[in-house]
């Protein structure tokens, strides 16, 4: 457990969060102890300043919005980075080279990234180890986590190979992988997503599953233009109608059996 | 249409700037370009590729109008009267976050939701169990010819058709979310349902159409040709005295090489242009608006050195020289409180 807290030590004294720092160096030793508690890993980068690719504030508000909305969800422990503190080692997998989701993005429930993407790609801009996270590099499932989420343009954009090999790579009893076959205008899409997920113990509009949560109106698409494509891709059918821990329903775990699904929605 | 006239409306605007007669029009300073929306897009490995246009490029005014942008007076109040119309609870739960719900039938299959933003009216509503529901065979769809009568008699029998849509059969767009099953060794479909047909109609203000996150209306139909989802996030506008001087569309063409604005997918070599058109920009529902701005919306497909198809591309460029005014303009405390009549 010590070595969580000597391995992340360094990057937590540059966190720009401030605040949350302890929560996620509290929420790390947590997560290591046992997978039945309800974990949230939340990274965004705001400050491209260093690459070719725009600044987006508004994936430092959305993701304030989803890491908010879980914490008054309550019972989530979580876990967020920020800028140069969001990794791709977070989200690469442990059986590669200099992959660590096992101790991140795996180790959470309800993983969630928001940031520039492209076609079968993630850009993160530290050399942790790299700052390009492809399709190949993906493999989720094999410790605890149900959901990831790319809030990235053209991540999973639908031709053909792309998906398809996001899926072979990254579904090992992951349920289901979220995001944008289009490029997402950079609005409030995480906070949205997560508003409709949970509904906070009265009625309030959320308790949605998560595909309705990330095609809802009020939800992922709210800040979106009308016809910007998302993308959510399945082990199984069933997959699609998983809640959020503690919202509702939620599948069980399926290993990757070679044939997958995809479903696309306009916004 | 009787939905927005019936209330009294808040102009979003100084009143000084709407009231004045087109006789004392300003010019906004010229020189200042207005900052465009940005996508979530990665820049890094793309090159400009070669520009082609598949399409003319718009004859542009030498000025176009500051619209100044208008939802109801009491945007709680419409919600709670949407809900009343489709037959839902008008008690609103208010989620302290801008949102506004309601539910009936909860916990049955007919269960329904509205949920509607208190900054510009703007709601979806669905049956929850019904809208993107999984299949297990293909659901009855209607033709689009057919969805179109069911969509707009729906909306116009239920008061929610705006007046500012375009209902022609011609215009409206239709869309079907598809779910499929693949095979990931060789990308074979295995099998395929169209889980829904959506109706989508356009906007337009003035002369132009509307874009951004705040013009969206369509009507989800399900199986049987049932309506299942109403998505209507609208605000209204209307010209105001202050002209806006243009940006001549072949000096935003030229713009576009800097890519700046632009959503490219990597490794796109040409970029076939094929919808290069003015619209006005309708800000997130989520937000309040004041006024909205003419930009350039460019559309288009791409295609790598090898040939291969990329998929689309997007982008925008500044329309008009805009003064102080911005293309989300948002109400000051002071400016939200002029009452008119509708």
């Amino acid at each position: 457990m010590s070595s969580y807290l000597l391995k992340h030590s360094s990057r937590s004294l540059g966190i720009k969060t401030g605040l949350l720092a302890p929560v996620a160096l509290a929420c790390a030793v947590a997560a290591s102890s046992s997978y039945a508690a309800k974990e949230l890993l939340a990274e965004h980068i705001e400050d491209y300043s260093a690459s070719p690719s725009s600044n987006l504030p508004g994936c430092d508000h959305t993701t304030d919005g989803l890491f908010n909305e879980f914490g008054d969800a309550g019972g989530w422990g979580r876990t967020r980075w920020s800028d140069n503190n969001a990794w791709e080692q977070d989200f690469k997998s442990d059986h590669l080279a200099g992959g660590d989701d096992g101790d991140w993005s795996d180790d959470a429930d309800f993983s969630y990234f928001c940031g520039h993407g492209n076609v079968g790609l993630v850009e993160f801009t530290t050399n942790n180890p790299g700052t390009i996270f492809t399709s190949t590099e993906g493999r989720w499932g094999d410790r605890d986590v149900e959901w990831v989420t790319f809030d990235t343009s053209m991540t999973f954009r639908d031709t053909g190979n792309n998906v398809a090999t996001w899926y072979s790579n990254g579904l090992n009893r992951l349920h289901l992988l979220i995001g944008w076959h289009d490029s997402p205008l950079d609005g409030d899409t995480g906070g949205q997503f997560a508003d409709e997920l949970i509904d906070w113990g009265f009625f309030d509009g959320g308790g949605d599953t998560m595909k309705d949560a990330w095609f809802s109106g009020s939800g992922g698409c709210t800040d979106q233009n009308g016809g910007t494509t998302q993308m959510i891709i399945a082990e199984v059918k069933s997959h699609y109608n998983d809640h959020l821990w503690g919202e509702g329903s939620v599948g069980s775990d399926q290993p990757n059996n070679g044939t997958g699904w995809k479903w696309s929605h306009n916004c | 249409m009787t939905y927005r006239s019936s209330s009294k409306l808040r102009l979003a605007v100084l009143t000084t700037i709407v009231q004045a007669s087109a006789s004392t029009a300003t010019l906004a300073q010229a020189g200042t370009l207005p900052s465009m929306p940005v996508f979530r897009t990665s820049n890094l490995g793309v090159v400009t590729p070669h520009f082609e246009l598949a399409t003319s490029l718009p004859q542009v005014p030498v000025q176009l109008p500051l619209m100044a942008t208008f939802v109801s007076d009491d945007p709680t109040a419409d919600l709670r009267d949407v809900a009343g119309r489709l037959g839902l609870d008008d008690k609103l739960m208010r989620n302290g976050k801008g949102k506004l719900a309601t539910r009936t039938r909860a916990g049955t299959d007919d269960q329904q939701t509205l949920t509607g933003f208190d900054s510009s009216g703007g709601f979806f509503y669905r049956y929850d169990h019904r809208l993107h529901a999984v299949p297990e065979e293909q659901p009855r769809l209607p033709e689009a010819e057919k969805a179109f009568v069911i969509a707009t008699e729906y909306l116009l029998k239920h008061g929610l058709l705006p007046d500012d849509a375009l209902a022609k059969p011609d215009l409206v767009s239709f869309h079907q979310p598809m779910l499929s099953e693949f095979e990931a060794k060789s990308g074979r479909i295995l099998q395929s349902f169209a889980t829904s047909i959506e109706v989508r109609y356009p906007q337009q203000w003035g002369d132009l159409p509307v874009t951004g996150p705040g013009s969206k209306l369509y009507v989800a139909l399900g199986d049987g040709g049932d309506v299942v989802g109403v998505t209507r996030m609208w605000r209204s506008a209307r010209p105001t005295n202050v002209m806006l001087k243009t940006v001549p569309a072949e000096e935003a063409f030229r713009q576009l090489k800097v890519g700046s604005h632009l959503s490219m997918p990597v490794g796109c070599a040409t970029a076939k242009i094929e919808q290069f058109q003015l619209a006005y920009w309708s800000e997130s529902p989520k937000e309040s608006q004041r006024t909205s701005l003419p930009l350039y919306q460019i559309q288009g497909q791409c295609v790598s050195e090898t040939g291969e198809g990329l998929g689309g591309f997007m982008g925008y460029a500044p329309a008009v020289h805009a003064g102080d005014f911005k293309l989300n303009d948002a109400p000051r405390e002071a400016d939200d409180v002029d009452d008119e009549e509708g």
